[in-house]
């Protein structure tokens, strides 16, 4: 009770010195007395400053002190960075009076964004403020979790324990601190000579790719350590003897990470959007580059490819084909059309549908692009996007093309071999109906002398497209950084499991293993089609056929001694069950479209939550309850 | 007139329903390849009634510890059944009324003690009010009230030990399964604990205590059971296992020679004789408990635990109104409360060796009024707790072999 009246006291002096001091400074310079109004609330400054630090210093043991302390001497530390780095005054003299300025900050909660936006030079200065309003929020944050996770309950209580390991175990921090040093940093150091639109978009990209990579290593670690440190240290014979289930105790762990990285989720999006708006305010190079940012970066568009036009027909060309291999080759093609085994059906739709994107020298294709009524009803920006790959590249690796929409032609810049270029076509040239023909001519039209003689092609299915926009950069961002975030649940729930029956080291090495398996999922499969000698799989072939023919050369090796090949096959079947078993993570990631501005779908986020926090996890979930429940803790395994 | 000569008035234990009861209880720890390594625990049969204090016996290695942590479901028994309060030990329902201090304080270093509790608390579903009024309680009954903002890694081994044994009393248990409580405790501590655990069994609770430190047994259980090599060699009440017949000891104010004299004539004619006459020394425990109280009460700063305050109040009145306050005040000893200084009234021990001495012989050697002690010795008159166990011949060999630990891993 004591204790009490004496914080509330220390408390009204604090803000007697704060009220007298900016009272009297204010009256001073109202008399027109200025400089002593200055040394007046200098003075105030001083004498607050110094019942500050005495209070931090008798209440120093309670945990709120420490957060205070924390975010005072960080706010004062950033204030004397920004000061140093030397935009300070003239901004600051310009929004308030000197001394009210002075008194303001270094009482309160300074704004040091007032300090930055408007200028490139500031770079430092705005780091410094972006680390600063990062932590802050951060330690806000997870003040506000923990107020919520007061109710007495198995799972909160050992929820809430679990942040606190998170906050006091120093590596997490080293980690979190990390995060909150790279993103300003990132943002503020990009070459200013660069075009704006390629910082913004590089900045996106490694934002994101940053934060998702420093969290999943959190995650990992901290979950393995956590379970793994409960059993090591035995701090889990005192839980577990209280009323408390196993699935209680997994899931109480659970939501702990799933809180803390919710929270350095959504403190880190608002870094990075924060940056991305100072990045957008920078100078950009041209006018050009200007819209490029606004109506290519940092936006939401959506994309839509090209169909066959009317009255086109491949089917001739495909009997024609069929025809000419089956007389070269009857034995593995077959006699008759029908007798073509499915899996050259594919090959020869596949080579001509990219023959139909393939254009050659000195002539023209048309493409359809359909479903772009919104856009032509709202008049909304619509843009072709182009990845062009030539046969052979020109001396300046630049391409040029010519363009017709619905007839009309339209301005194509130059396209470098291989790198996506985005131009715009006005809205009032669609249809009606929502459809555009375009016509791409490879070359200049009557200028053959200029044409460089190559085959021009782009990828079927994102080599052209049409591009419109769907809704902005905001929620965009939330949606990729929400995908993140489900990838980090599914990450902790993987560390937790493997900590139930291994030990921290092995714990986190096996969950390490998954990450980077579900990173590399897509080029695993893709390496593991190649790997070992066995056929390759093209669309068609069941895979109980290549798993006959897996144990046929498996026991073929063993017969000639080939023990090595053998082994090959081993690690392939272990691979390609890793493969299966691990959701890969290259299909639930939205950093690259949020970078070209592409929308990044509510479905993507939905498909994303059913399939990894629902069945993935799920499964994960199950394997370690199945593990942990039957598990005796108080065994020593040597 | 005898009261000094026999111990306080046997608590009214148990019931006879049975809160924990092993049948042919076996626990073999295996190795990898699921050989059988160590028989630590050996087909035992063990009962604890409800309210009274239980005592695990044994050396190093001898099976007590896995058997409680199998009676907690820490570990599942090889063969044999357990049940605690009639249910299976992994039915979580049943730790809502077990309080359990391991035989160290397996603490997160991070915590400072009010949020070790707080944690503690939540996982038995207290809400906020009632965990700040049980942690300011246990606090204070800990004597940690003063540390409480410290992160617990920093803390002595007794320290966590204090704040071990307020975790286990947070839920104001029914059940309190105490490994080797004392250890690392100062006298003070240990004199608390043991006290604590007088009261508690007087509230009803039912305590096992499990120890090699023999005296502690000796001071609070009501029954024990010696384990060595995993097996129960010896089961019974303390009086059943301690008593030695065949001596009598008195004890008086100081006797002159003359008297002393006399009484010796008087045995000589009952046919018997004085074996020893001493005057008995204060025991360094309470020497020790005197000089820290004086320290405190002149005020002498400590940046460790103080001497613990009073039992936590929920746990005599479960939790309820404040007024019986009084009526529990009477009841309990304040083990804050200096002992009164020692200085103890000179006494004789006087031991007749004659079988059974005539009742008449004690009237008359006690007609000076006997001073009361703080420690009641060893009872006289055969076993003073009704035997609620067919009396048990015990194996006293095993004693001996108690007081030098031997070798766990050969049983």
């Amino acid at each position: 009770m004591e204790d009490k009246k004496k914080l509330f006291g220390w408390l009204a002096i604090l803000v007697a010195i704060l009220i007298a001091g900016l009272g009297l400074a204010g009256v001073l310079t109202g008399q027109g007395w200025p400089k002593v109004a200055y040394w007046v609330a200098a003075l105030a400054l001083l004498l607050q400053f110094a019942w500050l630090c005495f209070g931090l210093f008798a209440w120093r043991e309670r945990l709120w002190v420490r957060v205070s302390a924390g975010l005072i001497v960080g706010t004062y530390a950033a204030i004397a960075l920004i000061s140093l780095s030397g935009n300070w005054t003239t901004h600051f003299s310009k929004l308030q009076p000197v001394t009210i300025g002075f008194m303001g900050r270094a009482v309160t909660v300074p704004l040091p964004f007032e300090v930055s936006f408007d200028s490139g030079g500031a770079s430092t200065a705005i780091a410094i403020a972006g680390i600063w309003a990062l932590s802050v929020t951060f330690a806000l944050g997870l003040a506000l979790i923990m107020a919520a996770l007061t109710p007495g309950h198995p799972i909160i209580a050992i929820a809430r324990t679990f942040l606190h390991e998170a906050i006091r175990m120093k590596v997490a921090v080293i980690f979190i601190v990390l995060l909150a040093v790279l993103i300003p940093v990132l943002a503020t150091g990009l070459d200013p000579k660069e075009r704006l639109q390629y910082r913004v978009q590089f900045f996106l990209t490694w934002s994101v790719g940053v934060i998702s990579f420093t969290l999943s290593l959190v995650t990992i670690f901290l979950t393995c350590w956590s379970v793994s440190s409960d059993i090591q240290y035995k701090q889990i014979f005192m839980t577990m003897t209280k009323p408390i289930g196993r699935w209680q105790y997994l899931l109480g762990k659970w939501l702990g990470m799933a809180l803390l990285n919710l929270l350095l989720v959504t403190v880190s999006t608002g870094g990075v959007y924060a940056f991305t708006k100072v990045l957008q305010h920078q100078e950009a190079m041209d006018q050009l580059d200007r819209i490029s940012v606004d109506e290519q970066v940092l936006t939401a568009r959506a994309g839509t490819n090209a169909v066959l036009p009317k009255g086109t027909d491949f089917s001739a060309e495909f009997r024609d084909r069929v025809k000419q291999l089956q007389e070269e080759n009857p034995e593995m093609y077959g006699s008759k059309p029908d007798e073509l085994p499915d899996k050259e059906a594919n090959n020869i739709k596949k080579l001509l549908v990219q023959r139909w994107h393939t254009i050659p020298p000195m002539s023209y294709k048309a493409y359809e692009f359909n479903g772009l009524s919104r856009a032509k009803k709202e008049d909304l920006a619509v843009h072709i996007r182009v990845v062009a790959k030539g046969n052979k590249v020109p001396d300046d690796g630049v391409f040029r093309l010519a363009m017709r929409a619905n007839g009309r032609p339209i301005e194509v810049p130059p396209l470098i071999d291989q790198v996506p270029q985005v131009f715009p076509i006005p809205a009032w040239l669609i249809d009606p109906d929502g459809t555009v023909v375009l016509e791409v001519y490879n070359g200049i039209p009557g200028r053959p002398d200029l044409t460089f003689m190559t085959d021009v092609s782009f990828d079927p299915y994102s080599g052209l497209q049409m591009l419109y926009k769907v809704g902005s950069f905001e929620p965009n961002l939330v949606r990729t950084m929400t995908i993140v975030w489900i990838r980090l649940l599914f990450l902790g729930a993987v560390g937790i499991t493997a900590a139930t029956f291994l030990g921290f080291h092995v714990a986190s090495l096996a969950s390490l293993l998954v990450f980077f398996v579900a990173l590399s999922s897509g080029f695993l499969s893709e390496a593991m089609t190649y790997y070992a000698g066995l056929p390759v799989n093209e669309s068609g072939m069941a895979s109980w056929d290549l798993a006959n023919i897996a144990v046929e050369s498996f026991v073929k090796h063993i017969a000639e001694g080939k023990f090595w090949d053998a082994f090959k096959l081993i690690i392939r079947l272990v691979g390609t069950i890793a493969v299966y078993l691990i959701p890969s993570f290259s299909e639930f990631d939205g950093s690259a479209q949020l970078a070209d501005g592409l929308v990044v779908p509510g479905a993507l986020v939905q498909r994303a939550f059913v399939m990894i926090c629902g069945l993935w996890m799920g499964l994960c979930g199950l394997i370690g309850w199945a593990v942990f429940r039957g598990r005796e803790l108080a065994r020593v395994i040597v | 007139m005898t009261q000094a000569l026999v111990s306080p008035a046997p608590r009214q234990v148990a019931s006879d329903e049975l809160v924990i009861k092993c049948a042919n209880l076996s626990k073999v720890f295996k190795d990898f390849w699921m050989r059988n390594r160590v028989r630590a625990v050996d087909s035992i049969n063990l009962d604890v009634r409800r309210g009274e204090v239980f005592g695990l016996l044994g050396p190093n290695g001898s099976g007590k510890s896995t058997t409680i942590k199998m009676i907690l479901g820490l570990l599942n028994p090889s063969a044999g059944r357990i049940f605690v309060f009639g249910k299976r030990p992994e039915d979580v329902r049943t730790k809502e009324q077990i309080g359990y201090l391991p035989e160290e304080s397996y603490l997160y270093r991070f915590l400072n003690p009010r949020e070790t509790l707080e944690f503690y608390g939540r996982l038995f579903y207290q809400d906020r009010h009632q965990r700040k009024r049980r942690i300011d309680m246990l606090l204070e009954m800990v004597g940690l009230e003063g540390a409480q903002r410290r992160p617990v890694g920093e803390f002595s081994k007794g320290m966590q030990r204090r704040i071990g044994l307020a975790q286990a009393l947070i839920n104001d248990p029914q059940l309190l399964i105490l490994d080797e409580p004392t250890s690392g405790l100062d006298p003070i501590g240990s004199k608390q604990v043991k006290d604590i655990i007088v009261q508690l069994a007087e509230r009803g609770k039912t305590i096992l205590l499990c120890s090699h430190l023999l005296s502690d047994v000796e001071d609070v259980c009501d029954r024990v059971a010696i384990m060595f090599g995993g097996k129960v060699r010896a089961y019974g009440t303390c009086d059943e296992l301690l008593v030695q017949g065949g001596q009598t000891i008195l004890q008086t104010p100081d006797l002159s020679p003359e008297v002393i004299q006399q009484v010796e004539m008087l045995l000589a004619r009952h046919g018997s004789h004085i074996q020893r006459v001493d005057k008995p020394r204060q025991k360094l425990e309470d020497l020790f408990l005197d000089i820290v109280h004086k320290a405190q009460s002149e005020g002498a700063a400590t940046s460790g635990a103080r001497a613990g305050g009073k039992i936590a109040q929920f746990l005599v009145d479960g939790d309820s109104q404040q007024q019986a306050q009084n009526i529990i005040d009477s009841l309990i000893a304040k083990p804050a409360e200096p002992t009164p200084a020692p200085a103890p009234a000179p006494v004789a021990n006087v031991t007749p060796s004659a079988p059974a001495a005539d009742v008449q012989v004690i009237t008359d050697l006690t007609a000076p009024k006997a001073a009361p002690t703080a420690k009641p010795p060893a009872p006289i008159a055969g076993p003073a707790s009704p035997a609620n166990q067919p009396a048990v011949q015990p194996d006293l060999s095993v004693l001996n072999d108690l007081i030098k630990p031997s070798d766990p891993t050969k049983p």
